[in-house]
Order: C-alpha cells, then sequence, then structure tokens
C-alpha cells in the first residue's frame, strides 16, 4: 500500500475513534483481555470459593441430621447424654459457619430456589410449632414436606432444639436432656430437609455429576434435583445456556453479592438492633437472628470471610477481582483488602451475647467500618462496569 | 513508522472516548458522557445503575439524600421475611388467616410474580404471584363469601377460608386467527391458564355456613403482581397530567373498545378513590393502581393494605381482620368444634390479661365472633415500622435501561413508536410536585421520599384498555402494564420464562405481543403492523422491550 493512502486511512479511522464509535481494534482487545482476567476470576471463585463452601455446608448438614438421629435413637433407649447434644450442636454450627460464608453468594440457587428463606428464616414461628407438637403427639398426619411455612424449618428450628440460654441470657448451653418424642421426631424431620436443602444447594453449583453418588440419590428421592449448573453458567458466559452475556457481567453479579451482604451485616444484621438499643426509633433491639446459640458476632465474622473469599480467592495463588482491580486500581484494591481485615477485626471486638453489648462502642464502630467496605466494594463494581 | 501513527492515534482517540457507565445505586456520582434520557428510566431522583439478580432491590437516590436509608433497609426486612404466628417479638401477628407469609413471596425479586404450572395452586414457596380472584360471571363482581384476595393459610385452631390443595390450574393451547404463524413462517404458540376450584374447597361450605345457592355462578382467574420499583415515580405523575392523557385519548377516539365509562366520560373523572371508612376523609383522587384501578395515591395503594391484609397483622391504622364482606367464614369458624376446642388456649395468648371482656364472657361462639370481627384488636406491627414499610416501598429504585447504544435496541425503540405501540405504552411522563398524599391520613408526606419535575420512563399511559383475550382478565379492562424493568425477571427471579401478561401466560416478548392481537383488541392495528415487519424488525423490538 503507498504511504499516502495509509496515512489516509489511518487519520479516516482516527477521526472515527474520536468521533466515540466503539469498535476500534485497540478496544477490542482491551475488552478481550478484560473478560480473560474477569473468565480466569470466575473459574477460580467458582471452583475454588463457592463449591467447596457449599459441599463444606452440605457435609455438615449431613452429619448434623445424623447426630440428631442419634439423639433421638439414645433418648428412646434412655441413655441421652449432654455430650451428644453438644456434639450435634458442633456440627450445626460448622455448617452454619459454612452457610455465613456463603452469603456473598446468595444470587442463583439459594435466592431461585427459594433455599435461602427455607433454611434461614428466623424467628422460629413457637407458635406453629407447638401447635405442630401437639399434632404430632395426638397422632395426627403431619409432614414437613410441603405446605410448611418456613418459620417451621431450617437453622433456626434446629438451634431451637440443641441449645439454650442461661436465666441472664449470657450463656448459651446444649438443650436439657428431656426432650419429648414429639420435639424429636420434629427434630429429626427438619435436620434432615435442613440437609436435603445445602445438599441441593451443592448440586446446584456443582453439578450433579460434581456431588457423590448418595447426594445425588438423596437429591432424585427427595425430587429436588436443580434444573439449571449455576457453577456451570456463570463459567461459561456468553455460550449458550449461560445466564450471563459476558464474563463481565458474571464478575459484576460477584461484587454485587458482596456489596449486598456487607450492606446487610452493616446495616440490617448489626444496624437494626443497634440503633433500636440506642432508643433510635428506626432500630429494634429484639433484632437478632440466633438469639439461643449466641453466634452472631461468629456469623457476622463468617460473612466477612465470604466477600474476602469471593474478591480476593479463597486458595493462595487462585485469580481473582482483586487481581484485576490491582491491575487497574491498585489503591482501590488495597483499600479493599485492607477494610475486608478491619470489617473481621472490628466485629470481634464485639463481644457475645451481642444482644447484650447492643450499646457498646464497639458495636456502632464496626457498623461504621463495614460500611467503609461497603462503599469501597461499589467502587470495585463502577471500576468492573466500566466499558 | 504506519505503526507508531496507528498507536499515537489510538491513545488520542481512546483516552478522548470514555464511555463510563455511572456507579451503582447508592452513589450514583459518576456522570458520563451522552446518555440518552431514556436511559434515565426513574430520573434522576428515582433511577439505579445495577443490573445484576438485585437490580430491583436498590433504594432511589432520593432516599439516600433525605437520609431515609436506615429506614429503608428495616422496611425491606419488613418486606422480605415472613412473619410468624407468635404473639410478640419479631414479625409477630400472623394470622388468624393469612394469604402469604412474607410480601416476598408474590413478588420474587421485588418484582413480578413467575407463571405457576398445571397442578393444585402452592403458595408455601416464594414465587407464586397470582391472587385468586373469585368473581360471580353473571355480574363479573368479585363474590362476597371470600375476601377479595382469599386465604388459603390459618392458624390453629381456625381454619383457612379456602383448601389450596384443591383448587387446580390448567394450561391450554390457543392458536389465533393466524395460526400462530408469521407470514414469513416464524412460528409461535399461545397458552392461557383456566382455574378450577370446587365448591368443597370452600370451608364455609363444608361447615355449612355457606349454600351453593349462596356461592351462585361462580369463576375463578388469576391476577399476577407486578414490581413494586417505581411505584414512588408514577405515584408522583399528578393528577391532573392522568386525567388530561384520558381526556386526550377519548378525544383521539383510536381505541376502538373506547375508554371505561365507569371510570371518565365526556371529558371528565367520574369515579374517583375516596378513604371514608379507614382514617380518610372522603378527598377525592384520581385512580392510578392496580389492573382494575382499584386505587388512588400510593400511601393507600395495594401495598400499604397488603401489609396488612395479606398477613393478617394489624396496626394503629388496622385494629381489625381482614375477612370476606358476607361473614361467613366467621359464622363457619364459630360454630366449628375444632375450633371451639382450641380457642380457650389460643386466646390465652393473644388476650393474656383479659383485656377485652367480650373475648371472655358469653356462649364460646360468640367469643370466637367477638375475637375474630373485633375492631379494635391490639396492636401487632408499629407506626414505625409501616412508615418504613413504605419508605422502602416509594423508595425502589427503576433500574436504568440496558444496551441504549445497540443498534437493534434503537430501531426496536423507532420502530415501537412506529406502529403505535407508544400510544398505550407512553414512553414517558414527567412528574408534578409530589406532595405526597394519604387518602387515609396516615402519612403528612414528609416521612417519605419524594420525586419532584422527574422525566420518568414508565411505558404505560395509565389508562385502561381491552385486549379481548381468550379467559380475559376479569371485565377485560386492564391498565396498561408499566414495562420498565421487566426484562430483567428472569434475571432477578431464576424463571426460565419471561412471565408477561397479567396471569404469566406470555412465555416470552413474541407471545405477549400476539396476545394483543384479537380482532376486537384497543392493540389490533398495532399487531397488523407488527406481522408485516420482517423477522430483524421484530426481534429488534422484541430487544427493545427487553431492554427497557
Amino acid at each position: 500500500m503507498r504511504a499516502k493512502s495509509t496515512i489516509f486511512a489511518l487519520l479516516a479511522l482516527s477521526m472515527s475513534m474520536v468521533a466515540c464509535e466503539t469498535n476500534t481494534q485497540d478496544t477490542h482487545i482491551e475488552q478481550d483481555s478484560k473478560e480473560e482476567a474477569f473468565e480466569s476470576a470466575i473459574v477460580a471463585y467458582i471452583d475454588n470459593t463457592v463449591v467447596p463452601t457449599y459441599r463444606g455446608m452440605a457435609n455438615n448438614a449431613l452429619l448434623l441430621a445424623e447426630a440428631c438421629t442419634e439423639i433421638q435413637q439414645a433418648h428412646t433407649d434412655g441413655i441421652l447424654t449432654t455430650e451428644l447434644i453438644a456434639e450435634a450442636g458442633n456440627y450445626w454450627k460448622e455448617s452454619r459457619r459454612y452457610w455465613e460464608e456463603s452469603e456473598a453468594f446468595l444470587f442463583g440457587a439459594a435466592t431461585d430456589y427459594n433455599i435461602d428463606p427455607h433454611i434461614d428464616s428466623w424467628p422460629l414461628d413457637k407458635n406453629a410449632m407447638d401447635d405442630l407438637l401437639a399434632d404430632i403427639n395426638s397422632g395426627k398426619d403431619w409432614s414437613i414436606d410441603n405446605n410448611i411455612n418456613y418459620g417451621l424449618l431450617g437453622f433456626h428450628a434446629v438451634e431451637y432444639m440443641l441449645f439454650e440460654l442461661s436465666e441472664d441470657g449470657a450463656v448459651s448451653h446444649p438443650h436439657k436432656t428431656n426432650y419429648t418424642e414429639a420435639e424429636l421426631i420434629y427434630l429429626v424431620a427438619v435436620a434432615n430437609d435442613l440437609a436435603e436443602q445445602c445438599v441441593r444447594l451443592e448440586a446446584a453449583w456443582a453439578g450433579m455429576d460434581g456431588v457423590t453418588a448418595d447426594k445425588r440419590t438423596m437429591l432424585e428421592e427427595a425430587e429436588l434435583e436443580p434444573s439449571i449448573n449455576y457453577g456451570q453458567s456463570m463459567k461459561t458466559a456468553g455460550q449458550g445456556g449461560s445466564l450471563y452475556k459476558t464474563y463481565q457481567e458474571a464478575a459484576e453479579e460477584l461484587i454485587d453479592g458482596c456489596v449486598t451482604i456487607a450492606d446487610e451485616v452493616a446495616n440490617t444484621k448489626m444496624g437494626t438492633p443497634v440503633k433500636g438499643a440506642q432508643g433510635d426509633a428506626e432500630g429494634d433491639r429484639n433484632y437478632i437472628e440466633s438469639p439461643y446459640s449466641l453466634n452472631s458476632i461468629v456469623d457476622f465474622q463468617g460473612n466477612i470471610i465470604s466477600i474476602k473469599n469471593a474478591y480476593s480467592g479463597s486458595k493462595a495463588g487462585d485469580a481473582s477481582i482483586s487481581d484485576y482491580i490491582k491491575s487497574v486500581n491498585s489503591t482501590l484494591d488495597t483499600e479493599v483488602m485492607t477494610l475486608i481485615d478491619e470489617s473481621y477485626d472490628y466485629i470481634g471486638r464485639i463481644q457475645e451475647p451481642f444482644a447484650q453489648h447492643l450499646s457498646d462502642k464497639e458495636a456502632t464502630d464496626a457498623i461504621d467500618k463495614v460500611n467503609e467496605l461497603v462503599a469501597a466494594l461499589e467502587s470495585v463494581y463502577a471500576e468492573l462496569s466500566k466499558n | 513508522m504506519k505503526k507508531s501513527i496507528f498507536l499515537l492515534l489510538a491513545v488520542v482517540a481512546l483516552s478522548a472516548c470514555r464511555t463510563d457507565e455511572p456507579a451503582t445505586g447508592n452513589q450514583g456520582d459518576n456522570q458520563v458522557a451522552e446518555l440518552p434520557e431514556w436511559y434515565y428510566t426513574g430520573g434522576e431522583l428515582g433511577t439505579a445503575y445495577v443490573h445484576t439478580s438485585h437490580a430491583l432491590e436498590q433504594p432511589t437516590p432520593a432516599v439516600i439524600n433525605a437520609g431515609m436509608y436506615q429506614s429503608f433497609k428495616n422496611g425491606e426486612a419488613l418486606f422480605e421475611n415472613p412473619f410468624m404466628s407468635n404473639t410478640d417479638g419479631v414479625r409477630s401477628g400472623l394470622g388468624p388467616v393469612y394469604i402469604r407469609t412474607s410480601c416476598l413471596h408474590c413478588h420474587p425479586g421485588y418484582g413480578h410474580g413467575k407463571r405457576m404450572e398445571a397442578g393444585t395452586f402452592r403458595t408455601d414457596e416464594v414465587g407464586n404471584g397470582y391472587l385468586l380472584v373469585v368473581y360471580n360471571k353473571d355480574t363479573e363482581g368479585y363474590v362476597s363469601w371470600l375476601a377479595g384476595m382469599p386465604q388459603g393459610h390459618a392458624v390453629a385452631p381456625f381454619k383457612a377460608p379456602i383448601d389450596e390443595s384443591k383448587i387446580t390450574i390448567e394450561w391450554h393451547s390457543y392458536t389465533d386467527e393466524w395460526g400462530n404463524t408469521f407470514p414469513d413462517g416464524e412460528t409461535y404458540e399461545l397458552i392461557y391458564p383456566e382455574v378450577t376450584m370446587p365448591a368443597d374447597a370452600v370451608y364455609a361450605y363444608n361447615e355449612g355456613a355457606l349454600t351453593a345457592e349462596e356461592m351462585g355462578n361462580y369463576g375463578v382467574k388469576l391476577e399476577s403482581t407486578i414490581g413494586v420499583y417505581g411505584t414512588g415515580l408514577l405515584d408522583a405523575i399528578s393528577d391532573e397530567d392522568i386525567i388530561a392523557e384520558w381526556a386526550k385519548q377519548e378525544k383521539d377516539g383510536y381505541m376502538q373498545n373506547g375508554l371505561n365509562t365507569s371510570y371518565f366520560e365526556g371529558g371528565q373523572w367520574k369515579n374517583f378513590y375516596k378513604n371514608t371508612a379507614q382514617g380518610g376523609d372522603g378527598t377525592p383522587y384520581v385512580r392510578r393502581y392496580t389492573y382494575a384501578m382499584s386505587r388512588g395515591p400510593l400511601q393507600d395503594g395495594a401495598g400499604a393494605n397488603a401489609f396488612w391484609n395479606i398477613t393478617n397483622a394489624t396496626r394503629s391504622d388496622r385494629r381489625f381482620h381482614y375477612l370476606d364482606a358476607a361473614g361467613s367464614w366467621v359464622k363457619a369458624s364459630a360454630a366449628d368444634p375444632d375450633v371451639q376446642a382450641g380457642f380457650e388456649e389460643y386466646i390465652a395468648q393473644v388476650d393474656p390479661n383479659r383485656e377485652y371482656p367480650e373475648f371472655w364472657e358469653g356462649t364460646t361462639e360468640e367469643r370466637i365472633t367477638a375475637y375474630l370481627t373485633s375492631k379494635n384488636l391490639p396492636v401487632e406491627v408499629s407506626d414505625q415500622e409501616y412508615t418504613d414499610l413504605m419508605v422502602w416501598h416509594r423508595g425502589l429504585a427503576v433500574p436504568s435501561a440496558r444496551d441504549v447504544d445497540d443498534e437493534d435496541v434503537q430501531r426496536g425503540k423507532e420502530l415501537f413508536e412506529e406502529i403505535g405501540c407508544a400510544y398505550c405504552h407512553r414512553p414517558s411522563w414527567t412528574t408534578g410536585d409530589d406532595n405526597v398524599e394519604d387518602p387515609a391520613r396516615f402519612f403528612d408526606g414528609t416521612e417519605l421520599p419524594r420525586y419532584p419535575h422527574q422525566k420518568i420512563w414508565p411505558y404505560t399511559d395509565m389508562v385502561q384498555h381491552k385486549l379481548h383475550m381468550v379467559n380475559d382478565i376479569r371485565t377485560g379492562w386492564c391498565r396498561t402494564t408499566p414495562l420498565w424493568g421487566r426484562g430483567l425477571h428472569q434475571k432477578v427471579t431464576g424463571s426460565p420464562t419471561a412471565d408477561r401478561m397479567h396471569d404469566c401466560r406470555a412465555r416470552d416478548v413474541i407471545e405477549a405481543i400476539m396476545w394483543h392481537g384479537a380482532e376486537q383488541s384497543d392493540a389490533r392495528k398495532s399487531v397488523e403492523e407488527f406481522r408485516a415487519l420482517d423477522k430483524k424488525d421484530r426481534d429488534a423490538i422484541v430487544k427493545f422491550i427487553d431492554a427497557i
């Protein structure tokens, strides 16, 4: 090509670029390398954070269900001990730890299949539970499969059955051994239902072929097979069957999940009861989610870990959104990482029982700190959504 | 040499051509290059910029600016989480009969209900946004022996007015006059629901408190919820502007079904919304909400009332239960030996200090009746909670339009207007002063976020029309449903289908459009023109409708 016409062509091209058409070769390259970075981060996120978290949750929920069955058997045999109840309580705490560590990714199966309200609604509908126990006692037909309200199910129903508070509400103990038969029938049913939902969640992200044969059978028998492979969907953005048109969209979802849980921790889980305790009419000091196990602080820290894993990866060397942000705005990345660690620490300074320390300075400091994290994560979202 | 000029020019070009997206809803400070005004669907004060599965859950800038964020978050928790039948504690007061345990149940993702597959009418899982419309086929009015929104659940010892396990939904195929085929050969499918409710699904009938004759020639239809987002913005449109739109359409005479003369005739609005029974003073307001345009201002609208009547959790301004007007459920319950047997324990929990002598004196039947029909029950939801809920309700942002620079979307927008869709699906309005009216006089307006003088893009004319669909909506009149945000439905709910139209019958936009095509439909001409377009143009319109 002759030099003059080449330059002319380049000028024409450059003028069209200045006129803000986005289809330039360089923008494509930039976009492609962004997509590549996001793809690596998403694959690591699914394989090393999401699926292992749900797997841990499911496995512990299965152990919990087994332990509840053991409690029932021991009770029938007249040999139930506090230790056995405490052991079940530990499986409850472990399973719940994984749940809290999954709350940065409540989008997808946890929402679409209503697993979140199914396993985590609170408070326990104690009134409905008493009615159900009466039905069980009197030999009436009952089930917890269909037509039962979420207030009778999930973590908090099991919590009520495994833990109790001291008189002054300051200490959580294993539940007394003197259960009624109906209570244990209910407990075993609810614990098994919880395990099924946790397994469903794992299979929804790992795929049915990504879980053990036993878990597959469990889901098939309960007719709870997931219809979408959410993990696959996110890992194959832009391809047929994916819910995401681009990896950028998937990355936005990932970060928005973090924003949402951080905001909820700061302003709802901590904010609502703390403000209520300070006499702010906009608060409600009774708004404490896990009142019997006194597990709130651990729960909130679990949520922060969830954000950390989602944002910067779970295993050393994992590709992550943090890597990308570091490459385009390293100040912001440092800010986010610092605020994540600080949020974890600040929350850790609040004493249990949370209900009795709502007015402490540590509580308001933690809320402010987590709100700073929210703002930083929103900046990350803005950075990701740039074209 | 060639290469370095190219790179130099490229650097210049790229740095001159920033097309930043605005930041997310909570900040929104990053203003941008030339985005068209229809990108800002809720105006400056009512738009959020998140398009993830939480797209419909964002607070408006107005909420943030007014310092109402904590209130918004509290209200959100009340909307999302289930109520319990406990008599105290967080979210207590469910029952004695109720429709769902939470608002989220009917508004998955804070939006439109999901289509329910054939089978029994199941409402325990989140997602089913259908209300059962039980009506008299001769008068087309709601029956009096069930509440307008019939309750399928009860708290022991009471029993639900309807047994949902006996109510069935079936889906039928429909073939339109064109054989469900476009001139170029592309085909589509159309389905519609039918609901059956046998008499023995009705508790009062089974108890002998209601006769078949009294039940009359009844039928059952489905009406789904639509989204909560943007309702505050629609509320900010002035009454005068809505009247002007109705007047204009009456004058134009384009609609073959005319206007609904129950509401509007001879240039005048006829049948205003008035609240006289529940705190109001009868001030007339133009109707603006629900398919049937049964509600006026938002503060006494579907949501404000649903917060009470879905769960039957009482408020200071609603110290009574939502029940059927004919009193048939109360009659059946009071005489039911099972209810009588359980009433002592129940009432001891509700009124432990015996503050209501009428609940404790007289025959059991009288006592049950007194409790169920009481007009000054203990308050279960505080005024602050109700205010928080309304801050959230009025404060939900509309997601900004997506893909506005996509050529097909832009072409679709042009065609949407060219073929006349924009007549009923009027693209935009400018809101008025928005003084926040409350027919029930609970709110004085200062408690809630406001949206004065905003240019908004809801794609509705706020007028009722008729589509003459098979198994049509009750009475056939239907307010043009706002199209904003609907393209995000599947993302925010996980539904496999688009679930458009009032009963979610349309699984995608094409089906929704073709349901507008009946010979006597007000949209007939537009559908004829749609059919005459080539596939590329038809797809462009679909893309546009999903993008807004």
